[in-house]
């Protein structure tokens, strides 16, 4: 069964196939429909298949299906330092262990739903074909970003995604916005690729390849020679380290390079979610722990992963306190619970981390969803401000987006509180220095995010209807194409986190066990996987996290039940720390100011030195010189010739007029013509001797 | 050193092709004096004919005499050696080419048709003696004999006047530079007291061992004046007008024949009679080599007259041609050889198209009238880009290849920085002799008032002919040049 | 079943078929729709003579294959001899691949001067195939300024406003580097022959045959082998062309019409690329290795100069031209990290750079001819309008940024590769490139195709006819091809890229280098 892995991302390709090409531009939206959902459905099923498969003989060795050599672009002289000669190939291929299980699994399951859902969503939009194509050219990108065997073959998946989010955020191309937004993202995330791409260099240089097993196995072998320095005062591990991890900031929108993930909500919800929350925005998570080999041989690099994680967590969960744009919240929601992630990854924590992404997988999709069920009922209309009170009219999507909300904050038995509980209890528990303040950022950005998720709520479904009434009166709820994946992804919402119910709950961490292989082991160090904490600190500490997040969801709500006036009464109260966060830190707009306008000036200040100092200084500089020269040896020929004229006018003269004027000219010219010889001498003379 | 009073038959029957020219001229000359002339036709008729003749006969003597070691006659006076054969084929052929084209051109002096083709074959018999000679008195006879006969060619147009103004120029810078030649040729008598070519090769480094100041001097003015008859800079400055000023065939014969001629005499000079002194003159030649390249190309820049553009692109190839004699090797001297034939065939290909181009008062001269030829007549048009690049030394054309071999001579010889010059000037020539193929290509027809008359289907065969052998021969050389390097070669075996 | 080449002057056909295309629309052809087709005809058949090629190279043979060989100029030594390797045979095929499309893209541009059109045209061909098929260098020679004269016409008769100066200017400029490669190839002649005024020559029969001078080259004493390399470098850097020579092309690509652009990104940029790797790397190695530096240098100039350049264009097609500039910036980097990626690199991003900047070009042609404008400024929201086209013209955009599954990537990644084992500095700034190349070659397709359709005219422009569609599928199918499954292509360069780096970088014993690399690796080649 398993041996039908390749399948998995060929059905959606076909999916792509059939809708691109095959279909005319006259398909109905049912054509298409059930050719996208079919293949999308087609891929989960197998996948289902194909992970029972591996489960059931689960065996400790990955399962590796090599497809096809790649590069082999021949030998390099010695490895990108140090190493020896090394015989370059690159190979395609798609490789099944727990984590791609556990990966597969989100990407082909929501991946699954959510095309269900656009079909209700999107129906009616003029480019309805051109959506589904590209969201299962998507589908596509994203299972061989999960399921490469290398790093070559993840990096195909991951610019894939890449181009497919660039389409899709631009997909109603006629707004500049949206356009802009597209190309935004694609250039910011390029800038992340930018520094992969360095770290793939130097680990083919190395090794000789890309794929995961080998390079697993020669890491293990050469641990040491992988910690002597390297470039820029780093080890070689951490080096590379340094260059995933830059690259997975691009992807997984965290600091520096997060700003491009709010402007991609210019994109339809149904892509928000499935590529913005769910799936795409989670790579960088997956390569880091892919990479967890590496990242435990750079200790240094892997706390910067963990500080710069828990910093986006706080300061995105910031932002999300204030926005007025239900769309708006999610993205930064998502921002600061991937900074959740990377935190734990940088911890060591991998499996948490893994955790975190699968439970985030379904309560963000879940709220999403809901937020599309909305907007799609209140006919576009994102404003916080111009809802409220749907609790009653769209009773279905009110509940969902709530257990969303719930899971999210971290309640109880939702998904969200196993996982977040994982990651706190890590933080508390590493031994790496100052990981109490990591323990103390990641429970306040808990309390936040509580608190905006209710708020959110609140604006959105309590309190009176605030939007124009003339849409009030023809609010519907979803067709059942968007309701059923509503539903089973509330399922999934509750459910979720009950596979890594800890030990101290008397649980069985199933999840993190099941993770264990994929996380290298090197001698003498044991990765701070189980928390070293005594059952009474861990059961504290959750209750403390509970405590937290039900204190800010009762806050949230009364504060906004009524409206957002209360809430905009204490912004008035804290005038400067609001403009703040409202504008964002103004991060885009220094970006703005310095790296773009910088390019730019660049740019202009280059092609004016091509067309003038280059081009007219040098090149036509040089053509008029010698137009020059001609001039003047134009204007020598002409005297020299003109005291000829001269004289054979004389000579004319001579043989028709008198004797006298025939001396002088005779005279003048022969001293003329003496001279001439004269100069010739001279010059003769002057090159001989 | 008295001159040996007797002619031997063998002699006289030896220099057959010279005396059947001369003799030809003579008789048309007498021909048109009594009654009322020849016709153009015939008389044209009679000049092929004897030039034709005079080549088989050459071709008999040739193969009639050993040519190693060469024949001398008249006392050591001249030489029948492979140079001398070559040079003298090259310049019947371009002689008979230039007939070619005279044909029409001559229309406007019908009645002086004879006259005209007399003096041409007079010249051409002055230019065979000329390269066979090998002492500097009968060189120097032989050359002024062609000159003279030029100058009058020069200003035969009589009633055109700047025809007439270019012959008094040609002959008065004429004149004097044959004085300094004689002043050269007798300084280096005083001082060697030899006019032998062989005799001067002993003494000049004798003479220049006891630190003669006179032998160098002689020499010098020798060069100055051949120099002068080559057109290189900065000698050249009767260039431009005289090749404007003269009727275009005349031109074309003073572009090829002439100057071939006496690049073959200053060759024969430096190699061989002041072979053994070579350091002191090759400075002297690289710096006039130099200097024609630069000057010839760089004023053709601003040149909008198509005439004056070619004169200066001859000042320029009389440049190229001195590298052969620069490098003083055998390479070299081949390879000047080769471009001498090469650029012989371009420039009266060139000039063949001015002629065409032109008719009666109306000379098509400026570059304007050559616009939309390619869709006028595409093959005259064809047969001129030929030319031009040939002209350039572009593949696949002679001149591609002469070039090509000058300037392995130079870098050979270790002249790099010549060779240098050489190529960044020959790339520079692109753009003035371009400018002519954007007129013939790039422009659209512009018809002046009265011009379809000038301009249309241009009759005559004779310089269509010449335009076509030259164009073929051009492109020949440029794709099979191994027949000419292989004559070239074993003519200069006897020179060994 | 192709062993039927090898029976036959293969090469000679190829090259001299259009030549001969050319005489007959010449002399025997008068009717433009004839000689149209005539040509086109021409070209066709002689993409489909040089396909056997493909099958019937042996990658595991002998470096040169199909050789023929025949005196030209006995005297000077100068032989007609042909022959290709794995690198030639690529070339070749581009070139007949492109030529062919090159001819479809015209058949309704051209409205004017057909017969002398086509015949340019096919010299050209001509030409071009010569100098990939020369293993004489003067052959080579004779090829290389040939093929400038019909290039000369092409952007002077049928080219842009501006084109008598875009022709003239295209002309010096290579001509003058040309002439100063000549002077290098004569040094070359005679040290392999009788000697060179300093240097004392090898003593070999007097040759210009390229694999004598591969024999002889490295024993060139490392003074005259950087004179000459010097006189090589500026033909083949102006051709290429490296950074400070690069203003002729986007005046020539502006100017000329599209076919002209066409085979000018297509091919003729190639030829100075080939050159380096057919001359100036294995016959000068002691030279290369000092001058690496210098030359990696310029690439990484070139590289991020041509993409600042490219952003800030206003017009397609300079815009493209600027991107070329940047692209063969990858190539020259790649050739001259002297390693095995690199080379294979840098040879497959000349394929691949030829044919995504080709498909540019006729792209931006297709558009010209419907609305006769180039500038970004006349369009926007075509995807709209014409949705075949922007989909074509999306994916070869992506191919030319090196989006993965396209060629683009597989050049610029194994050529970093190659690059990043020599200095991780040199890899890191040219990477810079990349992420330009993306800015600006997706600004300018968003500005082209997305937002609201800004001028009327556009409304209803048609999309693509077959006949575009035609010649433009088979360049966006192989782009796929050489991204999924460019092992063929690496396979065929495999012999002649391990003769390169044995000849100019030899890979020393593992022993040597098996301590971990120094902070900074050392810039030489060892």
């Amino acid at each position: 069964m398993r041996d039908l892995l390749w399948l998995v991302p060929l059905l959606p390709l076909l999916g792509v196939l059939a809708n691109g090409l095959l279909v005319g531009r006259r398909a109905s939206e049912k054509t298409v429909a059930w050719i996208a959902c079919g293949s999308s459905g087609a891929a989960a099923v197998l996948a289902l298949g194909v992970i029972a498969d591996y489960l059931r003989s689960m065996s400790p060795r990955p399962f590796d299906l090599h497809l096809w050599d790649w590069m082999s672009p021949g030998a390099l002289p010695t490895g990108g330092g140090g190493g020896g000669p090394v015989n370059l190939s690159i190979g395609f291929g798609l490789l099944l262990d727990p984590l791609s299980v556990v990966m597969l699994f989100v990407v082909t399951f929501v991946g699954f739903w959510i095309h269900l859902y656009s079909v209700g969503y999107m129906a009616g939009e003029p480019g309805f074909r051109r959506y589904f194509t590209y969201l299962n050219l998507f589908l596509v990108a994203m299972l061989v970003l999960v399921l490469g065997d290398g790093y070559a073959s993840m990096f195909l998946g991951w610019e894939g995604v890449g181009l497919c989010s660039y389409l899709l955020i631009g997909f109603y191309f006629d707004r500049e916005s949206a356009a802009d937004a597209g190309r935004k993202a694609f250039i910011v995330n390029r800038i992340g690729d930018f520094a992969l791409l360095a770290g793939l260099f130097a680990l083919a240089g190395r090794f000789g390849t890309l794929q995961f097993a080998e390079i697993g196995s020669q890491i293990a072998a050469s641990a040491e020679a992988l910690r002597a320095p390297y470039v820029l005062g780093l080890s070689f591990a951490g080096f590379v380290a340094l260059c995933l991890f830059l690259g997975a900031t691009g992807k997984s929108a965290q600091i520096p390079l997060y700003i491009w993930l709010p402007d991609a909500m210019a994109g339809p919800t149904p892509v928000s979610a499935l590529i913005h929350a769910a799936t795409m925005v989670t790579a960088g998570v997956y390569l880091v722990v892919r990479s967890n080999a590496i990242f435990q041989l750079a200790p240094g690099i892997s706390a910067l992963v963990a500080w710069v994680g828990a910093a986006t967590a706080l300061v995105a969960a910031g932002f999300a306190l204030v926005q007025t744009d239900l769309k708006k919240v999610l993205a930064y929601s998502t921002i600061s619970q991937l900074g959740y992630m990377f935190l734990a990854a940088g911890l060591g924590a991998y499996a948490a981390a893994i955790f975190h992404l699968a439970t985030h997988a379904f309560f963000k999709a879940l709220l999403f969803l809901a937020a599309g069920a909305v907007i799609h009922a209140l006919g576009g209309e994102q404003d916080l401000r111009r809802m409220g009170g749907l609790w009653t009219r769209l009773p279905r999507t009110a509940r969902a987006f709530g257990i969303g909300a719930l899971a999210i904050a971290g309640i109880l038995p939702f998904a969200g509180f196993w996982s977040k509980d994982a990651i706190l209890s890590a933080a508390a528990a590493s031994g790496s220095s100052g990981h109490w303040i990591l323990y103390a950022i990641g429970l306040t950005t808990a309390g936040l995010t509580a608190f905006y998720m209710f708020r959110a709520f609140a604006l959105a479904f309590l309190g009176s209807f605030r939007g124009d009434p003339k849409s009030e009166h023809h609010l519907h709820e979803a067709p059942w194409t968007m309701a059923l994946p509503l539903f089973v992804l509330a399922v999934g919402a509750v459910a979720a986190g009950w596979l890594g119910i800890p030990e101290a709950l008397g649980g069985e961490n199933r999840f993190g066990r099941f993770l264990e292989p994929v996380v290298v082991k090197f001698s003498g160090r044991a990765p701070a996987e189980h928390s070293g904490l005594s059952q009474a600190a861990e059961i504290g500490g959750m209750a403390l996290a509970l405590a937290l997040a039900v204190a800010a969801i009762l806050l949230a709500l009364r504060i906004y039940r009524a409206g957002p006036e209360r809430g905009a009464a204490i912004a008035r109260r804290f005038p400067r720390l609001h403009s703040v966060l409202a504008n964002k830190a103004w991060v885009d707009e220094i970006y703005d100011a310095t790296i773009v306008r910088g390019t730019w000036g660049l740019s202009r200040l280059a092609a004016k030195f091509d067309a003038g100092a280059i081009d007219r200084g040098l090149v036509e500089g040089a053509g008029r010189l010698t137009v020059f020269g001609a001039w003047i040896s134009g204007l020598f020929d002409r005297h020299v010739v003109d005291g000829l004229v001269n004289f054979s006018a004389w000579l004319l003269d001579r043989f028709s007029r008198s004797l006298r004027r025939v001396q002088t000219g005779a005279v003048s010219n022969y001293a003329f013509a003496l001279a001439l010889s004269a100069f010739v001498l001279v010059c003769l003379y002057a090159v001989w001797r | 050193m008295p001159f040996p009073g007797s002619l031997s038959p063998r002699d006289v029957a030896l220099i057959g092709p010279e005396l059947l020219l001369a003799v030809a001229g003579l008789l048309l000359l007498v021909a048109g004096a009594i009654g009322k002339g020849l016709q153009r036709r015939e008389a044209t008729a009679v000049a092929g004919a004897s030039l034709g003749l005079a080549t088989a006969v050459l071709l008999v003597v040739r193969s009639v005499v050993p040519a190693n070691p060469p024949a001398r006659l008249f006392g050591g006076s001249l030489v029948l050696d492979g140079y001398a054969f070559y040079w003298q084929l090259l310049a019947l052929v371009s002689v008979a080419l230039v007939v070619l084209l005279s044909s029409r051109e001559i229309e406007a002096i019908a009645s002086r048709a004879s006259e005209y083709y007399a003096l041409l074959l007079i010249a051409t018999s002055a230019l065979m003696l000329m390269v066979a000679a090998l002492d500097l008195l009968t060189l120097w006879i032989a050359l002024e004999t062609m000159a003279l006969s030029s100058y009058i060619l020069a200003g035969i147009f009589t009633r055109e006047r700047r025809s007439n103004e270019a012959a008094i120029k040609y002959f008065v810078l004429g004149a004097l530079s044959s004085a300094i030649l004689l002043y050269g040729i007798s300084l280096l008598y005083g001082a060697t007291g030899t006019l032998e070519l062989e005799g001067l090769a002993q003494a000049m480094p004798a003479a220049l061992e006891k630190g003669s100041r006179i032998a160098p001097l002689g020499g010098l003015l020798v060069l100055a004046g051949l120099f002068f008859k080559i057109a290189a800079a900065p000698f050249h400055f009767w260039v431009p007008d005289v090749y404007v000023g003269a009727p275009t065939p005349i031109t074309a014969f003073l572009a090829s024949a002439s100057k071939l001629a006496s690049f073959a005499v200053l060759g024969r000079i430096l190699l061989h009679a002041f072979g053994g002194v070579r350091i002191e003159w090759q400075p002297v030649v690289a710096g006039v080599a130099v200097a024609s390249m630069i000057w010839g190309n760089v004023g053709a820049l601003t040149q909008s007259n198509v005439k004056r553009l070619l004169a200066y692109s001859s000042i320029a190839h009389a440049g190229y041609l001195l590298i052969g004699v620069l490098a003083a090797s055998e390479t070299g001297l081949w390879a000047a050889m080769f471009y001498a034939a090469a650029y012989a065939f371009m420039t009266i290909g060139a000039f063949s198209v001015v002629a065409l181009l032109s008719r009666g008062e109306y000379a098509a001269e400026s570059c304007s009238d050559y616009s939309g030829l390619s869709r006028r007549s595409p093959f005259l048009a064809a047969a001129m880009l030929i030319f031009l690049i040939g002209l350039t030394g572009i593949p696949p054309t002679g001149g591609f290849f002469g070039k090509v071999f000058l300037f392995a001579a130079a870098v050979e010889a270790g002249w790099t920085w010549v060779a240098v010059v050489g190529v960044l000037t020959s790339a520079l020539s692109l753009y003035f002799y371009f400018r002519i193929v954007v007129f013939m290509y790039f422009s659209p027809v512009a018809e002046p008032a009265g011009a379809v008359e000038r301009r249309g289907a241009l009759p005559s065969r004779a310089v269509s002919a010449a335009i076509g052998l030259c164009a073929a021969l051009t492109l020949a050389l440029g794709i099979f040049p191994g027949p000419l390097i292989d004559l070239v070669k074993q003519s200069l075996l006897a020179l060994r | 079943m192709f062993d039927w080449v090898h029976g036959v002057p293969i090469l000679s056909l190829i090259c001299f078929l259009p030549l001969a295309g050319a005489l007959i629309v010449i002399f025997a052809l008068r009717d433009p729709a004839t000689i149209r087709r005539f040509a086109f005809g021409v070209a066709l058949v002689d993409f489909l003579l040089s396909l056997p090629l493909w099958f019937a190279f042996d990658a595991q043979g002998p470096l040169f294959q199909f050789k023929e060989g025949a005196d030209w100029i006995p005297s000077i030594g100068v032989r007609y001899e042909l022959g290709i390797d794995g690198i030639a045979l690529l070339l070749v095929l581009l070139t007949t691949l492109l030529g062919t499309l090159a001819f479809l893209s015209s058949w309704s541009a051209i409205r004017e001067r057909e017969r002398e059109y086509y015949t340019f045209l096919l010299l050209l061909q001509t030409g071009m195939l010569g100098v990939f098929c020369a293993l004489d260098f003067f052959l080579f020679y004779v090829f290389w300024e040939v093929m400038l004269v019909p290039m000369y016409f092409l952007i002077g008769i049928w080219g842009g406003p501006r084109r008598l100066y875009a022709s003239i200017k295209f002309f010096l400029y290579t001509l003058v580097g040309s002439v100063l490669m000549l002077l290098g190839l004569l040094g070359l002649y005679f040290w392999n022959g009788q000697g060179l005024f300093g240097w004392t020559g090898a003593g070999n029969t007097l040759s210009f045959s390229i694999e004598q001078f591969h024999r002889v080259g490295p024993a060139i004493p490392a003074d005259l082998q950087i004179w000459i390399f010097l006189a090589f470098f500026v033909g083949f850097a102006i051709k290429v062309p490296m950074f400070p020579f690069h203003t002729w092309l986007p005046d020539a690509h502006v100017e000329a019409p599209t076919a002209g652009s066409v085979i000018l990104a297509g091919v003729l940029l190639k030829m100075g690329t080939y050159g380096f790797v057919r001359f100036s790397l294995p016959i000068l190695p002691e030279a290369t290795r000092r001058l690496v530096p210098w030359m990696i240098g310029l690439s990484i100039v070139a590289i991020l100069y041509g993409a600042l350049c490219a952003m800030a264009q206003r017009d397609m097609k300079k815009l493209v031209a600027y991107s070329s500039v940047s692209h063969l910036g990858f190539v020259t980097l790649g050739i001259f990290a002297l390693n095995g990626p690199g080379l294979s690199g840098g040879v497959l991003q000349m394929i691949n750079h030829g044919l995504s900047t080709g498909a540019l070009f006729l792209l931006v042609g297709v558009l010209y001819e419907r609305r006769h404008t180039r500038l970004i400024a006349d369009y926007g929201g075509l995807s709209a309008v014409m949705p075949r086209y922007a989909t074509i013209f999306l994916i070869v955009t992506l191919a030319s940024i090196g989006v993965p599954t396209l060629n683009g990537f597989v050049g610029e990644f194994t050529i970093l590769i190659g690059a990043f084992a020599k200095s991780w500095a040199w890899a890191i700034a040219a990477t810079l490139g990349i992420v330009l190349g993306a800015a600006y070659m997706l600004w300018m397709f968003q500005r082209v195709f997305f937002g609201p359709v800004a001028h009327e005219e556009n409304r209803n422009l048609p999309d693509l006819s077959r006949r575009e569609l035609i010649y433009l599928l088979p360049i966006v199918a192989l782009c796929f091809w050489i991204g999924l499954y460019p092992k063929p292509f690496f396979r065929i360069l495999e012999k002649p890229v391990a003769y390169l780096v044995e000849r100019v970088a030899p890979i020393e014993p593992p022993a040597v280098s098996a301590v971990p690399a120094p902070a900074v690796p050392a810039v030489e080649g060892r």
